[in-house]
């Protein structure tokens, strides 16, 4: 998909225009609104998968409590 | 779609579900009653429907769809100038597409449109000022409507506009601004809702720093949100947390797109084309001061309002409509008299069921799937 | 051919101007020559080629085919009239081939009325009947009948297209109505292609985008499927409105529920993108070569491949099925783990903003 965008609002003096080539922006009704910080949008990931993580953790840990528990009893 | 997809991600929402259930068997009011929380902008609206997230949920959350979405909230009085202007002979009127069907006292643009007004729909106000550099002899007329996130567009177009000195473009201003809004739900006497979910593109222009009051004022938490499915799970679960803890802070959970200062840019452009309207009429809210602006006297001549007389006449809206009650949480959408039997998507009466986005539109379309899904 | 042979061949008149006037509608020379120039020489059949009002079809060679007429008729307008994948005429065609392919007719016979608005050049005129004797040709149909009329500029958008179909049925298929909790739902391929394109070639919005329509004619494929899922309950094209919308039609005329899987409903990224940045729903985009089966499960693995073997079938998933739910709604299990309603459209999508 091919669209002009108007970038006025993610250039600035310290980030000139060809300092966005590669960029991935938020578009909105033709203009670049915000370019897509990539360290934050990792980090928002990584708790997410992290939550995961943990609660296959405690699933693993809940399985093998029962199964000690079975064998004791 | 880069970051899109990973955001729409089923075993990660499975993760959040999981961690919300049990937060909330840790927050006593649940068992009392629901936790409301509403979510501002159309756009979660339309996510929280498009992936199903409300039947998702447990049974003590009820989301409660607010009033961000721009479209539904145009009352008829300012539908009626939009016609007005675009049956104008010689005026060619430009609208976004969602415009088309909002309903005036008489007609709609689309029934303006069938009567032979030239309505284009647009993409971008950018596209608007292009059909008046190719037509020089027509009155190019955008219909300037949105938030603060589409404000900045429409204000940098008008600057384009003078920069090239085209005569024939002007701006029919309708742009709203968020936090008088809030402020005018947070202050009514009958407000039933505990929490919100923030507008992710208005703070991307904004910034986070407008909704403190919310939270030192008025005790509620808030988290400003992204419009991915999971994003609007992560917030629904944050702002739990906040409640749980019995926290109320303003949150990011949308970093990657809101800078906490939100866009000096576009916040510049803003502040150089418009100034604060003392009041704008809402459809559903009534009139709420400061919660409008209109083009600064320098760009007066690129005021459709100025540049041609309008009606410019109040319309109330039908008496039975009960769209205040349903945009507070104080009823569900389904609690009004009108809903699905005068007021339906195709003869819209109230706000809420005139663009898709509107909570009562999305649930005659979608609606009662909430418990079944619980079921399945 | 089935038709009756006509035995005097006739020189075909010739346009020497560029482009249609009134005086192509006035029912003398210059719409005759019009008529040769643009129709009859691409068309180029014996049953069209004598002028007649009417075409004569033997009668006994139809029925040998089988019991039942199938007739049908469908009108095409379409901005622009030449899109990326196609044209007014190829879809003309295609269309009403598909309108009788889906009753399980065998496509035989087409007529064609064109309503020309004047200043059309005739290089267009040509170009598009071109493209519907192409797709004829390889639907294997004859376009044996027609009529044209020129209206005053304005008065319609450069060229209205009526094809009305008929063909055989009865041997092979009947489309039985009722449909059963544990059906399957299969589509053909990628969904939203023609609308997308349609749309994008339009210009309004301003995006580029290499989407091309998928307008084919179907008939093929159906046979094929008919033959390995004879128990087959109901085809529809998914054309205006998209795959939501026929599903909603089969849900209430069935009495059943249909629920499809994101996950499996397969969708261009192109056309995704092009809905993301419009806000639109791929589901209610028009197709113009893809069909949406319903077939009893014990033909679902058969149906698969027999449509998959198809070259206009590669694409074949399995997206839903029937189910013992809320009678006549369509529902949706999204990429997401929720699930939605699937509702028919109000009126036509619009793109959002918010």
């Amino acid at each position: 998909m091919k669209r002009q965008v108007n970038i006025a609002c993610i250039v600035s003096d310290d980030r000139p225009a060809e300092s966005c080539v590669g960029d991935w922006v938020l578009v909105h009704v033709g203009f670049a609104m915000s370019r897509i910080d990539e360290k934050e949008a990792a980090e928002t990931l990584k708790i997410l998968t992290e939550l995961g993580e943990a609660q296959a953790e405690i699933e693993a840990m809940r399985l093998s409590a029962t199964e000690v528990g079975r064998a004791a009893s | 779609m880069k970051y899109i997809d990973e955001f729409r991600d089923r075993e990660k929402a499975a993760a959040l579900i999981k961690e919300i259930e049990a937060l909330v068997a840790e927050i006593p009011m649940a068992k009392e009653r629901p936790i409301h929380i509403m979510e501002v902008c159309g756009g979660h609206t339309h996510s929280i429907f498009r992936y199903g997230i409300e039947g998702m949920l447990p049974k003590e959350i009820e989301l409660v769809h607010g009033p961000g979405c721009p479209v539904c909230v145009l009352p008829m009085g300012r539908v009626d100038d939009c016609v007005a202007i675009a049956e104008r002979p010689g005026v060619i009127f430009t609208t976004f597409g969602d415009a088309m069907r909002v309903p005036g006292s008489k007609k709609s643009l689309m029934q303006a449109k069938a009567d032979g007004a030239d309505i284009r729909m647009v993409y971008s106000p950018m596209d608007a000022l292009e059909i008046a550099r190719k037509n020089p002899e027509r009155e190019v007329v955008f219909f300037g409507l949105g938030f603060e996130t589409t404000m900045p567009s429409t204000a940098l177009t008008v600057l384009q506009a003078e920069r090239e000195g085209i005569a024939n473009f002007s701006v029919f201003c309708n742009h709203i601004t968020i936090v008088p809004t809030l402020k005018a739900i947070l202050e009514s006497p009958d407000l039933n809702i505990d929490a919100f979910i923030g507008p992710g593109h208005v703070s991307m222009v904004i910034g986070t720093a407008p909704y403190e009051f919310i939270a030192s004022f008025y005790k509620k938490p808030m988290v400003v949100s992204g419009f991915e499915p999971l994003d609007v799970l992560q917030s629904i679960w944050m702002v739990l947390k906040q409640i749980k803890d019995g926290r109320a802070e303003i949150e990011n959970q949308y970093a990657r797109v809101v800078p906490d200062a939100g866009n000096s840019a576009a916040q510049d452009a803003v502040e150089k084309v418009y100034e604060l309207r003392d009041f704008f009429e809402w459809r559903g809210l009534g009139s709420i001061d400061h919660s409008g602006v209109k083009l600064r006297a320098a760009y007066a001549r690129y005021d459709a309002e100025l540049k041609f007389a309008l009606p410019n006449l109040q319309v109330a809206d039908p008496a039975a409509c009960q769209c205040g009650a349903v945009l507070k949480g104080v009823i569900k959408p389904w609690q009004c008299a009108l809903f699905g039997t005068a007021c339906t998507p195709e003869t819209p009466l109230g706000a809420l069921m005139v663009s898709s986005e509107g909570s009562c539109a999305a649930y005659y379309q979608y609606g009662g799937i909430k418990a079944q899904a619980g079921a399945a | 051919m089935n038709v009756m042979p006509f035995p005097k061949p006739r020189r075909l008149g010739k346009v020497n101007v560029p482009t249609v006037t009134l005086a192509h509608g006035g029912g003398g020379k210059a719409m005759k020559d019009l008529i040769d120039d643009v129709f009859v020489s691409a068309f180029d059949n014996g049953t069209l080629a004598p002028l007649e009002d009417q075409a004569r079809i033997d009668l006994a060679a139809v029925a040998a085919q089988g019991d039942r007429l199938a007739f049908t008729t469908d009108s095409f307008v379409v901005d622009p009239v030449v899109f990326p994948g196609g044209d007014i005429g190829k879809l003309a065609v295609c269309g009403t081939v598909n309108d009788l392919a889906v009753g399980g007719a065998r496509p035989l016979y087409l007529s064609c009325a064109a309503i020309i608005e004047e200043g059309v050049s005739l290089d267009l005129l040509r170009q598009i009947a071109g493209s519907m004797a192409e797709a004829a040709r390889d639907a294997g149909v004859g376009i044996v009948t027609g009529d044209t009329k020129v209206v005053h500029k304005g008065a319609c958008d450069k060229l209205f297209l009526t094809t009305t179909g008929v063909g055989v049925s009865g041997k092979v298929w009947n489309s039985a109505p009722s449909r059963r909790p544990g059906d399957m739902v299969l589509v053909n391929g990628l969904l939203g292609d023609h609308g997308a394109a349609i749309l994008g070639a339009r210009g309004d919005m301003a995006l580029e985008s290499p989407i091309e329509s998928d307008c084919a004619a179907l008939h093929g494929l159906i046979e094929a499927l008919l033959a390995a899922a004879p128990g087959t309950r109901a085809l529809r094209d998914a054309t205006r409105g998209g795959l939501a919308t026929v599903l909603n039609e089969i849900a209430d005329a069935s009495d059943t529920e249909i629920e499809i899987d994101e996950t499996t409903t397969p969708i261009r990224e192109e056309v995704k993108g092009f809905c993301e940045i419009l806000g639109l729903d791929p589901l209610y985009l028009a197709n113009e070569g893809k069909v949406a089966a319903v077939v009893p499960p014990e033909e679902a693995d058969a149906a698969l491949s027999a449509m998959q073997a198809h070259p206009l079938g590669a694409g074949t998933r399995i997206i839903g099925t029937v189910k013992d739910g809320e009678p006549g709604r369509v529902t949706m299990r999204t990429v997401f783990g929720g699930r939605r309603i699937v509702d028919m459209l109000v009126g036509e999508q619009l793109p959002r903003i918010c």
